[in-house]
């Protein structure tokens, strides 16, 4: 064997180390878990997000509209910008669009789904809670604009 | 469950796409190489059929996705089947070799595929946009066309090209949903299909050897790329296979090859992704630029042959955009020359460290200093030379138009967006370490010239 051929074939075993040895590099029985989401191992806060959509998904009927509401204005741009995906055959509106309020979107919505927040976020005359979900809660506006 | 049907659904591609297996630049190669040039030009029909589907405003179902594709693969097939096939030569090589291309090459695979079910090689681009875009459309049975033109959904960069929603809702359509946690896997098909048809291509310029460590390599450096970049369930793998195939092709033809395989990869690459159109232009360019320099016959109609299937995929989904009210073309990040070059420092020492491609860097370094010891004649490299500095280039012209520091979206893109670069480094490489021919250079005849001519298998 040719010592050049050698080189690229000793390469690629080598490269083969380095996905190994980050598999080895964590105990086993984490590495075979199972994920509960598809990025629960390279963003924690996102798969949390996902999982309160997924939860509150029971909670939201076919054809109605909904809102998403965070504190901080990125997660609710990423629960925004996420739950097209979740909530098929609904229709998303945003309250914020990348930071900035929307003009009427977001309060015509019949749904508000509300992450982290440690209170309902619009007074009770307005709201009634549905459910409350890993995460957050789900209220349905008793007269949307 | 519906993880299986979806899987088979997406692994269905090869039979939609089973025309181009009989091919005759194809029909003496490997059953695995044939099947993965068949997934490729599966995917670019089932994209233009779901375009058109959706424009004759037709509800897509499987049968009807399928029909399109599957019509025009058989119509192609027979008519391929009648024409002499050229010879490949035949796929041997030592233990050495095979047990490297096993051994790491399947521990690469191995590890990537469970990189991506366990969630650990996915970024949340998917959650955002890519997946959300084929849940959608699976959802309504066509491209959703109202969602993309309404304001509050552009930050699911509306202007992308539809292959990968539209394949990933394919197989959710097949599957009944989207099954989120499946879909990353799709990217392992990717990345292993391209391994039998690079080696199948290598091999006509290699010794079965060669081409197997070279293989081998390519293999265990993008593996650990797409695990680490979490190119997992977006458009990064489907275009490191296009790019990568259509690159592999150019650099072991010779002059009268058919460019048949080289120019649907390409079309391919424009439907998946902006950056594969930037791909196709370099590679189309640096072909061209060969050709002329080995005063190769034909050379418009050769060119032609090459950027014309691309060129009329990526026409397809503009006259679609503009056929529904959609903006045709892409939406760049600010005007073409309105750089801030304030940036160029940041730019020049970011880009390098987004290069380490989850092996510290050693799949650019071992393929780039072989490479410069090979000292090559750069012509007939040029198509690879064309997409790997060409990308680079493109990479720091795109980051210099950001107005706030580029670093953030550097570490975060770049590790994904420049993978076809080393890609065409490691095939390029491969070929000229190996070239019997750099040896004897003093001839004044050209690499190409001296490789006899891949002609017609009796």
């Amino acid at each position: 064997m040719t010592r050049l051929r050698l080189a690229w074939l000793a390469g690629a075993a080598v490269l083969a180390l380095f996905p190994l040895w980050r598999f080895f590099a964590r105990p086993l029985r984490e590495q075979l878990r199972l994920p509960l989401t598809p990025v629960d191992r390279v963003d924690g806060a996102r798969a949390r997000q996902w999982q309160f959509l997924e939860e509150s998904r029971a909670h939201v009927p076919p054809k109605s509209s909904f809102t998403v509401l965070a504190e901080d204005p990125d997660v609710e741009m990423a629960l925004y910008m996420m739950s097209y995906g979740v909530l098929l055959d609904t229709l998303p509106l945003p309250t914020r669009y990348y930071g900035n309020p929307t003009a009427y979107s977001g309060r015509e919505a019949k749904y508000v789904l509300a992450f982290g927040l440690p209170e309902a976020p619009e007074p009770a005359d307005r709201l009634r809670l549905v459910a409350r979900v890993a995460g957050g809660a789900v209220y349905e506006r008793k007269s949307p604009r | 469950m519906n993880a299986g049907p979806f899987l088979l659904a997406t692994l269905s591609l090869a039979i939609l796409g089973g025309g181009a297996a009989f091919h005759p630049s194809l029909r003496h190669a490997s059953l695995p190489a044939r099947a993965a040039a068949a997934m490729g030009f599966g995917a670019v029909l089932l994209t233009l059929a779901g375009m058109l589907l959706t424009a004759a405003g037709v509800r897509w179902s499987v049968p009807a996705l399928a029909a399109i594709p599957l019509a025009v693969s058989l119509a192609a097939g027979f008519w391929w089947r009648r024409r002499p096939a050229v010879a490949m030569p035949p796929m041997t090589a030592g233990r050495a070799a095979r047990w490297t291309l096993v051994g790491a090459g399947g521990v690469s695979l191995a590890l990537l595929g469970w990189a991506l079910v366990s969630g650990s090689a996915t970024s949340v681009d998917y959650l955002f946009f890519w997946g959300v875009k084929a849940a959608r459309f699976a959802d309504v049975r066509g491209v959703d066309v109202g969602l993309l033109r309404w304001p509050f959904f552009v930050h699911a960069v509306v202007d992308y090209p539809p292959l990968v929603p539209i394949v990933q809702a394919f197989g959710a359509i097949a599957a009944g949903e989207l099954p989120w946690r499946t879909v990353p896997l799709t990217s392992l098909f990717w990345v292993a299909a391209a391994a039998p048809l690079l080696r199948s291509l290598l091999r006509r310029r290699l010794d079965g050897d060669s081409a197997t460590a070279v293989t081998a390599f390519w293999i265990a450096a993008m593996s650990a790329s797409v695990t680490t970049s979490l190119s997992g369930a977006n458009a990064e793998a489907p275009l490191l296979f296009f790019e990568s195939i259509a690159v592999a092709a150019l650099l072991t033809e010779d002059a009268a090859s058919s460019r048949f395989l080289p120019a649907w990869m390409l079309a391919g690459a424009v439907l998946t992704k902006v950056e594969g159109t930037v791909g196709a232009i370099l590679i189309v360019l640096g072909a061209a630029a060969h050709d002329v320099l080995e005063r190769r016959p034909a050379l418009l109609r050769r060119s032609a042959g090459l950027a014309l299937p691309p060129a009329a995929a990526l026409s397809a989904w503009f006259l679609f955009q503009h056929h529904f009210g959609l903006r045709p073309g892409f939406r760049g990040h600010g005007g073409f020359f309105a750089l801030h070059f304030d940036h160029v420092g940041t730019v020049l020492s970011r880009l390098p460290l987004a290069l380490e491609a989850g092996t510290f860097g050693l799949s650019w370094l071992l393929p780039l200093v072989l490479l410069i010891a090979a000292r090559p004649t750069p012509g007939r490299f040029l198509p690879a030379f064309a997409l790997s500095a060409g990308l680079l280039a493109f990479l720091v012209f795109d980051y210099l138009h950001d107005r706030e520091n580029p670093a953030i979206r550097i570490s975060w893109t770049a590790p994904r967006v420049s993978q076809p670069a080393l890609s065409a480094l490691i095939l390029a490489s491969g070929l000229a370490s190996f070239d019997p021919n750099r040896r004897r250079r003093s001839s004044t005849k050209s690499d190409t010239a001296s490789v006899p001519a891949l002609t017609a298998a009796p």
